[in-house]
């Protein structure tokens, strides 16, 4: 996987790209399996930030209308 | 959350595409605080946070078929859903006022871990203040290169570089025996 291609991964996995730059994106996840791995590699590495998070009660009605 | 068993998760979410909506509900209560936590920070909306929960879970439950472990633990692949949902309701919405990039107020929202147990942390600290700012406010608020451009008060082509380079620098931190890193 190119370098470039791995940055993109990660900027996309990141959530700073635009509109229409994670659109082409997307379309590489469905369409290359090694850039849908780059994905999925950058998903492992930044994900476990979100354990900083402390969970947050939705209100009961968002249950109701799924 | 991330400490709850995650084979439990991965059974409700087998039993989720076998149609099971017992599991799917069970699925929802043990997960939907951390998921509801992540939107209500992007979205910086509780009605909208709301509205991205509900799709987020119908996305979740119909397509709970296509997780397998290696796209990682079962409650990451659900935020990346949820984080997926919200950041496509920010770019389509018109601009909301932006957060500062104060670090305090950043990590009074998600605070960093005392003990830096997870290697993403410990990364971020080896960066230099601005790129570890606009990495968290990138991951955490789901800014775009141009509204971290705004927040910074630098030219776009500049914010760009900074996280291209965090990024590269963050991937050479995590994964040291890459050559190719």
């Amino acid at each position: 996987m190119p370098e470039v291609s791995e940055d993109l991964a990660g900027e996309f996995v990141l959530g700073a790209l635009e509109a229409n730059e994670r659109s082409a994106v997307e379309r590489r996840i469905r369409n290359e399996p090694d850039f849908r791995r780059a994905v999925d590699a950058w998903s492992h590495r930044l994900m476990p930030l979100l354990e900083r998070m402390s969970p947050v009660i939705p209100p009961a009605s968002t249950w109701a209308a799924i | 959350m991330l400490t709850q068993p995650e084979e439990l998760l991965l059974e409700l979410l087998r039993a989720t595409v076998l149609g099971d909506q017992i599991a799917s509900a069970e699925l929802y209560r043990i997960t939907s605080g951390k998921l509801y936590a992540i939107a209500s920070r992007m979205l910086r909306r509780a009605d909208t946070a709301s509205d991205a929960l509900q799709e987020a879970y119908v996305r979740i439950w119909t397509q709970s078929g296509d997780y397998d472990v290696d796209k990682g633990q079962p409650i990451h692949w659900m935020a990346a859903i949820v984080r997926h949902v919200c950041i496509d309701m920010l770019r389509r919405t018109a601009s909301q006022p932006l957060p500062s990039p104060d670090l305090q107020e950043i990590e009074e929202v998600v605070p960093p871990h005392d003990i830096v147990s997870v290697d993403v942390d410990r990364c971020l600290r080896r960066l230099d203040a601005t790129q570890s700012k606009a990495i968290l406010m990138a991951f955490y608020f789901g800014l775009s290169h141009a509204e971290l451009a705004q927040v910074f008060a630098v030219p776009l082509g500049t914010m760009k570089s900074t996280i291209r380079r965090a990024v590269a620098r963050l991937k050479e931190c995590l994964d040291p025996d890459d050559v190719n890193a």
